[in-house]
């Protein structure tokens, strides 16, 4: 393993894999040994092989191709192997290496060789309880320190990471034993199990390990497949169903391979196994239609690919069967899997999202009508309108926030890892969004729906320097600090080794377009983590520039990203008119026509809802102290009567907001500041370039003068205008050290010279001469 | 004291309130308003923008209410005072309401972009003024993003414990402070402001009017757009009123322990008022209205005056004011050039003429090359008259080297070459040291600008009365 962290970042997976079973490419089936280079090495040896399937072995191998749904694989399952002189046999218990000084404990469930020769196994966990997945539920979960469950989290990982065979006794024989030896189980420390966890549900239910585990193997697997089926019964509502609804596409699989574990069956297709196995014959004739397209669609290129861990690929079937079956599911056959099925379909994201959303929506309300106190009309609109006062529902965000829950839910849901790209133009709702999917995510999980997950915020504009992700995601990670350079090695091997003890992640990465380096190294491994067969990261990442991955990106980098990509479009006028009223609703400060101007004004400038809201509070505002001095001067008359926000008070503090203050700048300029600009303005007229040195400004400016009667200021005057107006940039000009050789220039528009001085008699006068 | 109280009361008019009449208080507290180290007691003609920036500040002090804006107005419009008045008011009006415990029912941050040139000063300081008793050691030992998640924690959870009392930032010198890298600072606080974490204003005190430009497109969506623009005084007589409320005694400026008579308050300032309305100083003011309406000017103008207040002479004399103004209206450079040989005035005028004639830059032998064909021209014309010399050639280089030295002539420096010296001395003035360009050619040949116009050299040659009729019809040519 400690070599395998080292590996350059490069590598791809398949290498990677290749070289942790330390074993050349070769076809040889039996006794393959490495050649082994160190001692430190484990020597993993295959035991018996298992002869099980009806088609020679070789012979699928010749074929290579073999279509996913007959249930055959040219893998060669193994029923034992030998690791450093030791036989591990299937269903043994055994300690397995990770990355802290206690070593995971595991059952060895499967054991094959691939097409590449690389030896695997699926490790079958059993958990301690610090080592289980918390959500609510568990966390009422009490156990003894030596108790361990029996879990259905499963994980690939290679022979040569087992370290010892491990004893695990039933309660009554723990208990014997340690009464028997205390000193020998403080020493060699003795586990025992007697429940069993269903990662999916967080259920625990009982177990009875000595007629379960028997002469150091598990007895029968059906066993346990039943046991899971029966705590994932528990689950809530919809959800199950819909699981159900999905594994039943998947069950015609099941039931023609009854060798389940030959391939990489998912817990949830065993699980339908058992619970399904009444609906099986009614569902026969639809799968078979099915199967037909199937084949016509789908011939697997690869049967086992190697880089697909089996749960993507089981994951990755599954969603393209859903499809297939939403096709055909007008076929359907039995009253009962229709409803089902039906269920599943509306279910599948939008109905969930919905759901989701129509549940913010009426919070949202309620909470916005819970303000109301003994405030003023005024205050409570400005408060409301608050940038800050962000609703718990985005108006207007629904397509968004459908989009981004849905994807997060089946990413979590299945404990995988994606990656995802927000864009959008300053104030379009990204964040807030992302925030919106967090929180109904974790309400999901509160509610058992979801297993547990790690949110992590990460923002660009908020670190020092780039590669300070590295130190903020491994210390929300592990609570440790670290500098950047050791928490990137630290995360690399978090992230690429197999451990029960894993959350499932969620990093937003805002303002990324701030986390580009030179070598953008850190967005290369942060969109790459997510493609390690462990990872369980989801890693979201927001920036305001829609091309960032083709401008800014290299290929490696943007490739990782992938495709699921959303675009905040700005807010169109009518989009920002609901923002508004959404959020005034029930405070009668607004026309209709004053909401609906601002949100024009401003969708056609930016689309920025910041800004609306800015305007709108402005405009509160004016109308406010305009209130206040009406009530004043008539004492009490007027508080029974306040004023509206019209269109005049919006467009007041629109052009308040977006006013340059040019103009207004140069109507309030000195005289002589005025006769500076006309002489600047004419000097580089009259140069025909737009710079010209202070010299022939000055003597421009001296002819004014003189012409038109005004005192004529003397040089050193002139320089001191020169300077005052380029500290305020209303000119640029150069360093004054140059004196009257540095080049002056307009930094304002020639018409807001024009404009300014039109009211201006004298100045009429001096522009027309 | 009292001896020279007895003293001036001998002298003075008011006998009877002159001798227990503090004149040194009275002279430094018109000193500081002068220098501006105090407020003028009433801020003219600025009240709108001081109405819009306490309205915001008491808003986020009173309803916790996140408030960012801009204060832009050019320099010497009294930004600064609006900030300082707005922030005395608040603290008067809620001084009282401060929490039992002691502790403020408000913070206030200043940062300037003169000092705080980089995040890390800046965080350092916001730290600073904000945990004043805290133990600042482990903070600021750590890395600047440690530090900067501290603060940031801090200010983001305290609020959960007991209600987070707001702080005010003010930014003086904004542009500058937008001028860091990334702006994340900016970025930060405007963040704050407009998310329920912690109430905070921000004000931006700025005199560049494109500072809006400057901004990050994130920066500025999270800028609420709120400017406040300062305008200096519109009219004459504000711009005078600035002067007087400057120079009056005012009732705020009774000093505890000792009143001020207010016969003696009523003449000084009659007094102000006879000055402020004498002939040479209105005009005086109103010229410094056109050129720029720089109050600072007026008032500087009048430190020495009032800086002359004692016993024996308690009111500001207008035997003061005047040399100040004339001192004022002086030019710097005349003031060097009225002194220069005829022989510099000469190279001076010869520069001019190749000016004229179309030369931007010129050397040395150009120069005197002008000069000896004027002056052999000349003595053509005036045939052996002999009124004036030729100077040979390294007497004109000496006498060259004298202008170089008086910065009248500067070797050619761009801006560039000028920022790249630092900007600073050393690149300034090489012609005699060597180059700045790199040029190792004999200065003879360097080549040079005239830091005059040609209407300064008319202004100079018509100044001096000891000029032959010759060189003065020359320089008018």
């Amino acid at each position: 393993m400690s070599t395998n962290i080292q590996r350059s970042k490069v590598a791809s997976r398949l290498e990677k894999a290749a070289k942790q079973a330390k074993q050349p490419r070769t076809k040889r089936k039996q006794h393959l040994s490495y050649d082994s280079d160190s001692d430190t090495e484990a020597v993993v040896e295959w035991g018996e092989r298992v002869d099980g399937g009806n088609k020679s072995v070789s012979a699928l191998r010749a074929a290579r191709r073999v279509t996913r749904h007959s249930g055959m694989t040219n893998k060669e399952m193994y029923r034992s192997v030998i690791v450093n002189g030791i036989e591990y046999r299937l269903g043994q218990t055994v300690q397995v290496e990770s990355s802290s000084d206690e070593p995971h404990l595991a059952t060895i469930h499967r054991l094959w060789e691939n097409e590449r020769g690389e030896k695997q196994m699926v490790a079958r966990w059993l958990l301690r309880r610090n080592e289980m997945f918390l959500n609510k539920k568990a966390k009422e979960i009490v156990s003894e320190p030596n108790e361990v469950f029996y879990s259905n989290a499963d994980d690939l990982i290679t022979p040569d990471m087992i370290l010892a065979p491990l004893d695990v006794l039933s309660r009554t024989e723990f208990e014997k034993k340690s009464r028997e030896s205390a000193k020998l189980s403080a020493k060699t420390k003795l586990w025992f199990c007697s429940r069993h966890f269903n990662e999916h549900t967080a259920a625990v239910g009982d177990l009875d390990w000595d007629e379960f585990y028997h002469g150091g193997k598990i007895l029968d697997p059906a066993v346990d497949v039943e046991m899971f089926a029966k705590t994932e019964k528990k689950m809530l509502g919809k959800e199950a169903a819909t699981k159900a609804g999905r594994m039943k596409v998947a069950s015609k699989r099941n039931a023609a391979s009854v060798a389940a574990t030959k391939t990489s069956a998912s817990k949830r297709r065993r699980k339908h196994l058992s619970d399904n196995e009444d609906e099986d014959e009614d569902e026969d004739e639809e799968d078979r239609d099915i199967d037909d397209d199937e084949d016509e669609d789908f011939v697997e290129p690869e049967a086992e690919k190697p880089l697909k861990t089996p749960a993507k690929r089981s994951a990755a079937v599954r969603s393209r069967r859903a499809t297939l079956a939403t096709v055909s599911v007008s076929r359907a056959a039995t009253p009962s899997t229709v409803t089902k099925r039906r269920k599943r379909l509306a279910d599948i994201q939008p109905a969930a999202v919905s759901a989701a959303i129509l549940k913010r929506a009426a919070r949202g309300r309620t909470s916005a009508n819970a303000s109301e106190s003994n405030q003023t009309i005024y205050e409570t609109a400005r408060q409301r309108l608050h940038v800050s006062a962000t609703p718990d529902t985005l108006p207007c965000r629904e397509d968004e926030f459908a989009e981004i829950y849905g994807s997060l839910y089946t990413a979590l849901e299945e404990r995988n890892s994606m990656c995802m790209y927000i864009s959008g133009v300053p104030g379009t709702g990204k964040t807030a969004t992302v925030h919106e999917v967090i929180r109904t995510l974790k309400e999901n999980t509160d509610e058992g729906e979801l297993p547990e997950f790690e949110y992590i915020e990460l923002n660009g504009m908020k670190m020092t320097e780039p590669s300070q992700a590295y130190t903020q995601l491994w210390q929300a990670i592990s609570g440790e600090k670290a500098t950047p350079k050791h928490a990137a090695q630290l995360l690399e091997k978090h992230f690429s080794t197999p451990s029960p003890r894993r959350h499932s992640y969620v990093v937003l990465m805002d303002e990324l377009d701030l986390l580009v380096t030179k070598s953008q190294s850190i967005m290369y491994n942060f969109f790459d983590w997510p493609h390690r067969p462990h990872a369980k990261l989801v890693v979201v990442a927001i920036a305001n520039t829609m091309d960032l991955p083709e401008r800014m990106l290299h290929h490696k980098v943007s490739s990782r990203l992938g495709l699921t990509r959303i675009n905040f479009q700005p807010y169109t006028h009518q989009q920002l008119m609901t923002i508004v009223q959404s959020r005034l609703e029930g405070c009668e400060a607004f026309d209709d026509d004053a909401v609906e101007l601002c949100a024009r004004k401003i969708s056609a400038v930016s689309g920025d809802a910041r800004r609306a809201l800015d305007v709108c509070r402005r405009a509160v505002e004016i109308v406010e102290a305009e209130w206040t001095r009406r009530s004043t001067a008539s004492n009490k008359q007027s508080a029974s009567d306040p004023c509206l926000v019209t269109m005049m008070t919006i467009d007041r503090a629109v052009k308040e907001m977006y006013a340059s203050g040019n103009v207004a700048f140069i109507q309030n300029a000195s005289v002589q500041q005025k006769v500076f600009l006309v002489a600047l303005r004419a000097a580089i007229r009259k140069a025909g370039v737009p710079e010209v040195p202070l010299g022939d400004v000055a003597f421009v400016h001296r002819q004014l003068c003189q012409m038109h009667e005004l005192t004529v200021p003397t040089y050193e005057n002139i320089s001191k205008i020169c300077s005052q107006l380029g500290s305020t940039r209303c000119i640029l000009a150069e360093s004054s050290l140059l004196d009257v050789h540095q080049q002056v220039r307009l930094a304002i528009a020639e018409d807001d010279i024009t404009v300014a001085l039109r009211p201006d008699p004298l100045f009429q006068k001096i522009a027309t001469s | 004291m009292p001896a020279r109280g007895r003293a001036s009361s001998r002298t003075q008019m008011d006998v009877d309130s002159a001798d227990v009449i503090d004149t040194g208080a009275i002279r430094k507290t018109i000193l500081n308003r002068l220098h501006g180290r105090t407020l003028l007691p009433e801020l003219i003609g600025l009240d709108t923008p001081f109405e819009a920036v306490f309205s915001l500040l008491n808003r986020t002090v009173v309803s916790a209410e996140g408030n960012t804006a801009l204060l832009i107005g050019p320099r010497g419009s009294g930004k600064s005072s609006i900030v300082q008045k707005s922030l005395d008011v608040l603290e008067r009006t809620h001084s009282s309401s401060s929490q039992p415990s002691g502790a403020p029912s408000y913070y206030v941050v200043r940062l300037n972009g003169f000092i705080h040139t980089n995040d890390k000063i800046a965080l350092r300081d916001i730290a600073r003024q904000l945990l004043i008793k805290q133990d600042l050691e482990d903070i600021l030992i750590g890395s600047f993003s440690d530090a900067f998640t501290y603060i940031l924690n801090l200010m983001r959870t305290s609020g959960d414990q007991s209600s987070m009392p707001p702080v005010l930032f003010v930014l003086e010198e904004f542009d500058l402070l937008a001028q860091h890298p990334k702006q994340s600072l900016l970025y930060t606080l405007f963040d704050i402001a407009q998310s329920q974490q912690t109430p905070i204003a921000v004000l931006g005190v700025t005199a560049r009017i494109d500072v809006m430009d400057l901004l990050e497109k994130r920066v500025k969506s999270r800028f609420s757009h709120r400017q406040i623009h300062v305008c200096n005084a519109k009219t004459l007589d504000d711009f005078i009123s600035i002067a007087r409320v400057a120079l009056s005694i005012h009732s705020s400026d009774q000093q505890q322990q000792q009143q001020i008579p207010k016969a003696f308050v009523d003449t000084f300032n009659s007094k102000v008022e006879d000055i402020l309305s004498s002939e040479s100083v209105l005009s005086y003011i109103s010229e410094v209205f056109d050129i720029g309406k720089d109050a600072r000017q007026i008032l500087r103008t009048f430190v020495v005056a009032v800086s002359k207040i004692s016993n024996s002479q308690p009111y500001i004399d207008m035997a003061h004011v005047k040399p100040a103004i004339a001192r004022e209206r002086e030019s710097a450079k005349m003031l060097i050039l009225s002194s220069i040989s005829l022989l510099d005035l000469c190279l001076i005028i010869s520069m001019k003429s190749l000016v004229q004639s179309g030369n931007s830059k010129y050397n040395f032998e150009m120069v005197y090359n002008e000069y000896k064909t004027f002056m052999s021209r000349h003595m053509i014309a005036a045939s052996g008259g002999g009124a004036m010399k030729v100077y040979k050639k390294p007497v004109a280089l000496k006498a060259f080297e004298t202008l170089v030295e008086l910065e009248i002539v500067r070797p050619i420096i761009t801006s560039a070459v000028l920022s790249e010296a630092g900007s600073g001395a050393s690149g300034r003035n090489d012609l005699l040291a060597g180059s700045s360009q790199g040029v190792r050619a004999p200065k003879e040949y360097r080549m040079v600008q005239l830091m005059l116009e040609p209407g300064q050299v008319l202004d100079l040659v018509s100044q001096r009365l000891d000029v032959p009729v010759v060189i003065r019809r020359w320089a008018q040519q």
